[in-house]
């Protein structure tokens, strides 16, 4: 018992030294050095994956590809060292007051980071005035739906999830069965950005092409916005085991593959994924104002009108100035078109988020900075009045 | 954009001569008296708009003449012999007055002679960089408008610095142009023996000036759609005046430079002749008072050889301008910005802390002299209250907090660096922040003007959107800026720990040493409480504004890369991994750190924070680099000698 005592309090003794912390605090500044300038080359998103996403990830040195800790592993490790060492380990004393509020501070500030990355939802909505919406569309994730019409004419949506087909490896399929369905759907290839193009006769891609069309892989592009899935799908009819496969592709000019099976019509699209809202927003107004005499916008807002059940009411979405609604924050980001006539016709564009930590920040910062504030003023003060003894 | 200016002018030009329309004889082209002071003052203090703000034109004249002479001031030769020094409104008066004459002053800098020999012009005796007159680089205008039509669709990053130097000398060429033909406008008449259609509008007239024919526009449209409606729209008279508008709109392409006339209540955009032209000639309504700014800039033009009399003309045109611009509530900040203009007191400050240098070193070369380090202390505070009294002026200018542009923070730091600095020897009293606080203050006033020569652009621009919040400018930009100015000043501080240490200084006093560690690690504290504090309010406003608190930004890693560094100092102290020297040579890589935030970051062309890229600024951030790991170098070196030596058994 005493050696594990010992030993666990050697364990205690390591994850809460100022050693260790400080070897983090450098791991974690020499990789936010390489993830910003990553960034050049990669874009915003492929490098804050590798680098600030990753628990490990696989970098080349010399030719010899290492695994090198990522900002989700050393944070985590940092947050222990932070508690063992600078909660537990520190005196409690009026002398380390500061420091300890300054370090609950932070461990606030990281438990926000934490939450937000594993549970914040983001993307966007574009709205013409006079349109409604009741979704948000993500502009990473991608989703499958199934269409399916209902003997009275409307539709209704089977989804297939991005996390079930986004990391399919070559070769490996991903099934998605319901028993809604007089069929299953396969998809057997699923690229984060490609376009369909025709495999004619003599091409080596033409065994792999359905109705004369394969779909060409490009590379990631740098704004993860612009990247254009597109997916081959395979739909096997359950009893007969026909099989029909397609393409799909979640380009603008994309058509639906339209299924006649078990006596039914299905539509299977690629699309980027919808997030309800559980309320609507109607855009009633967007106005955009330049600075005189250039093509420079000085301020550009919204005016919506959110219909929650039978609740109705007006806010003017502007920058700086989000509306928060049922614990989703939208934002006013941009509008488009960007290029055209003066008089062309605008469509406002909000970021929409969901971020159960959205105002522990703030908390977080009031609290460090009375740490801090505390911590120094006194160690000022008293290097104040050792001065002046000093020169006295 | 090569062809266009070219197509415009010869369109002029023909339309000039096949119009009928004439200059007037240029007899007086040449000014032989210095401006008088009062003229300087009126045209300083005229209002005008640009770049979507109302400035005095005494600010759009320097930064138009930094940006095509390189400097503010130009020595010329007098008609009536001798030289005269030339400021920018006396430059841009000769500019819009005596056309000839500035054609033919060396104004326009070329960057590299191998920028002509692009361009097929001669620059014997001419040194690599060095100043051309307008009228020695027209024979190259039609090839460096090919030029730069072709280089600007050569991506900035693959341009080669010649490339970049014929955009440069280009973009001053067409800026000059439209400046010297500014007041064509002016110089033209409608003779009525050619424009025999406007004989019935001017009766005994022989010619009409623009703003004449513009004010009669109305009636002459009716004219004109009366002409084809009646079927006679192929006829002489319709043709005389379908020329007379091609004319006027071919005008509107030339007289743009500047914007000087307030525009009628209800509208924002200020008007240039160019704007009133174009505006006349499509039947604009109410043009009667829009006009007479025209009509008197016409005769101050008659009157340019007359100083006298163009004084009281300029004057009764300032009275109107103003009364217009007061009546829009516009003018307000105009006499302040001439004044703040004028008064540079960013290089008085520059200069006041050389000064303030010079004393800190006399101090230290006579220690015992009470009076002397008493005199050093204070004045060294005047070019502190210099700096901040400049930056207070252009937060009562801009209306704004003290930091809204990247130049603005080169002042902010130089200001609060140095401030800090005196703060730490009036507490301390080593004699050592005292030389720092004159170090950074001076240091970091130089960047500012260098900054400001480099880019020579408007230092108070309009802002956009998402910046237009005072109370995140005031909070967020404020204390992050603070943290640099409180890094550089660690690192500054560190140099002389470092420096002593690597010259083997007071080798014998060790409190010295643990005097500069004490204040370093005071400084490093200071960084770490405001950028902490800075970083998260900035995430707290992305959050307000893109949604998000952290996106891994540049700009937002540079600030986390700051906290983190001074966060590393301050445990591996507490943890006595970095005693007093580690502290020290920390400290210099965190201004390298700081560097790398403040200005690097901005240069990598991605993220929300992009200022576009700039080579020279480019270029310096790495000279500092390179000065600032060779110093650690040896610094690292001298540490370890150190170290040895303190180590049991040597």
């Amino acid at each position: 018992m005493k050696g594990a005592g010992g030993l666990l309090r050697a364990v205690f003794l390591r994850l809460s030294s100022t050693g260790l912390a400080c070897v983090l605090l450098i791991v974690l500044l020499l990789l936010t050095w390489r993830g910003t300038l990553a960034q050049v080359d990669f874009g915003l998103h492929a490098a804050r994956e590798r680098y600030f996403g990753s628990f490990v990830f696989w970098q080349p040195v010399l030719g010899v590809s290492l695994p090198l800790p990522g900002a989700q592993l050393v944070l985590w490790v940092l947050a222990a060292n932070l508690v063992c060492g600078g909660v537990l380990r520190v005196r409690w004393s009026r002398a380390n007051l500061g420091v300890l509020i300054a370090h609950l501070g932070i461990l606030l500030l990281l438990a926000a980071g934490f939450v937000e990355y594993y549970h914040a939802t983001r993307g966007v909505l574009e709205l013409f005035e006079g349109e409604e919406a009741a979704e948000f569309q993500s502009q990473e994730r991608w989703e499958i739906v199934i269409g399916e019409r209902l003997a009275d004419g409307r539709w209704r949506e089977h989804l297939v999830p991005d996390a079930d087909f986004v990391e399919l490896e070559a070769g490996a399929e991903a099934v998605f069965r319901s028993a809604d369905l007089p069929f299953d759907l396969a998809v057997t290839r699923f690229l984060l950005n490609a376009r369909p193009r025709p495999a004619p006769p003599g091409d080596p891609a033409q065994a792999a092409a359905i109705d004369g069309f394969v779909l060409e892989e490009l590379a990631a592009e740098k704004e993860v916005e612009m990247n254009c899935a597109g997916a081959r799908v395979e739909a096997r009819e359950k009893g007969t085991g026909a099989v029909r496969a397609g393409l799909l592709w979640g380009g603008l000019e994309d058509r639906p593959l339209v299924l006649a099976l078990g006596g039914g019509t299905f539509a299977v699209d690629l699309r980027r994924e919808r997030v309800p809202l559980g309320w609507s927003l109607r855009l009633e107004r967007f106005t955009k104002t330049d600075h005189p005499g250039i093509d420079m916008a000085r301020d550009y807002r919204s005016l919506v009108t959110v219909r929650d059940g039978g609740l109705e009411r007006a806010v003017e979405i502007s920058m700086n100035e989000p509306l928060r609604h049922q614990g989703f924050i939208l934002y006013q980001s941009r509008w488009g078109p960007q290029s055209g006539p003066p008089e062309r016709r605008l469509y406002s564009v909000l970021a929409v988020s969901r971020n159960p930590s959205d105002q522990w920040p703030l908390y977080a910062c009031v609290v460090i900075a009375l740490g801090l504030l505390i911590h120094y003023a006194r160690k000022l003060l008293r290097y104040g009045l050792a001065q002046s003894g000093r020169s006295a | 954009m090569s062809s266009l200016p070219r197509i415009l002018a010869a369109c002029f030009l023909a339309l000039l001569v096949a119009g009928g329309a004439a200059a007037q004889e240029s007899a007086a082209a040449a000014r032989r008296e210095p401006w008088p002071k009062e003229v300087v003052d009126l045209v300083a203090l005229l209002a005008v708009q640009e770049g979507g703000r109302v400035k005095p034109l005494h600010t759009l004249a320097s930064f138009r003449m930094l940006a095509i002479n390189g400097k503010r001031s130009l020595e010329v030769a007098l008609a009536g012999g001798g030289q005269e020094r030339l400021g920018p409104v006396e430059w841009l008066l000769d500019c819009l007055f005596f056309r000839e004459q500035a054609a033919r002053y060396a104004f326009i800098v070329v960057e590299d002679v191998e920028v002509l020999d692009h361009l097929g012009l001669p620059h014997a005796g001419k040194k690599k960089r060095d100043r051309y007159s307008y009228e020695e680089l027209q024979p190259g205008f039609s090839v460096l408008m090919d030029k730069l039509d072709q280089y600007l669709r050569i991506s900035e990053e693959a341009r080669t610095p010649v490339q970049n130097h014929v955009i440069r000398l280009a973009q001053s060429v067409l800026q000059t142009s439209a400046l010297l033909g500014f007041m064509e406008f002016a110089e033209l008449r409608f003779r009525l023996a050619e424009f025999g259609v406007l004989r019935e509008r001017f009766p005994g007239a022989e010619s009409v000036a623009v703003s004449q024919v513009l004010g009669a526009c109305p009636d002459l449209l009716e004219q004109y759609h009366a002409l084809v409606e009646s079927g006679a729209g192929a006829g002489a008279e319709a043709r005389q005046l379908d020329g007379v508008f091609a004319f006027l709109n071919l005008g509107a392409s030339r007289w743009r430079a500047i914007a000087l006339v307030p525009p009628p209540a209800g509208e924002e955009v200020w008007l240039s002749p160019a704007d009133l032209a174009a505006r006349a000639a499509a039947g604009g309504a109410d043009m009667a008072s829009l006009l007479e700014p025209l009509a008197r800039l016409e005769r101050l033009f008659d009157l340019r050889a007359d100083p006298a009399a163009f004084a009281k003309e300029l004057r009764a045109l300032a009275a109107d301008l103003r009364a217009r611009a007061q009546a829009r509530a516009e003018y307000e900040g105009i006499e302040l910005e001439v004044f703040y203009n004028r008064a540079d007191l960013f290089f008085w400050a520059q200069w006041l802390f050389v000064l303030g240098f010079l004393f800190a070193a006399l101090t230290w070369l006579t220690p015992r002299s009470r009076v002397l380090y008493q005199a050093a202390r204070w004045w060294l505070v005047l070019p502190v209250v210099f700096a901040c009294a400049g930056i207070a002026l252009r937060c009562v200018l801009r209306g704004r907090p003290p930091v809204t542009t990247l130049y603005e923070t080169i002042l902010f730091v130089a200001a609060c660096s140095a401030a800090i600095a005196l703060v730490i020897e009036f507490l301390n009293r080593r004699r050592v922040a005292l030389i720092i606080s004159s170090v950074v203050g001076a240091l970091g006033l130089f960047l500012a003007g260098w900054f400001l020569e480099e880019r020579a652009q408007d230092t108070m621009p309009t802002l956009l959107a998402v910046l237009d919040t005072n109370f995140w400018l005031s909070t967020h930009v404020t204390t992050i800026t603070i943290g640099y100015a409180a890094g550089l000043l660690a690192a500054a501080l560190a140099h002389v720990y470092v420096g002593g240490k690597l010259l083997g200084l007071r080798r014998a006093d060790p409190e010295f040493y643990g005097a500069i560690a004490r204040m370093v690690y005071g400084s490093v504290a200071f960084v770490l409480v405001f950028s902490i504090i800075g970083t998260i309010l900035g995430g707290i406003w992305a959050n307000e504004s893109w949604g998000r608190f952290w996106g891994w930004d540049p700009k937002e890693n540079g600030a986390l890369m700051i906290v983190l560094a001074s966060l590393i100092i301050l445990h591996a102290r507490l943890g006595k991994h970095l005693q007093d020297f580690g502290v020290c040579l920390a400290a210099i890589a965190l201004g390298t750190v700081v560097a790398f935030s403040w200005f690097h970051v901005n240069l990598l062309r991605v993220g929300l924070h992009t200022y576009g890229f700039d080579e020279s600024l480019h270029t310096l951030v790495w000279r500092f680099y390179w000065v600032e790991w060779i110093v650690l170098g040896l610094g690292c070196v001298a540490w370890l000698r150190e170290r040895q030596k303190a180590a049991p058994g040597c």
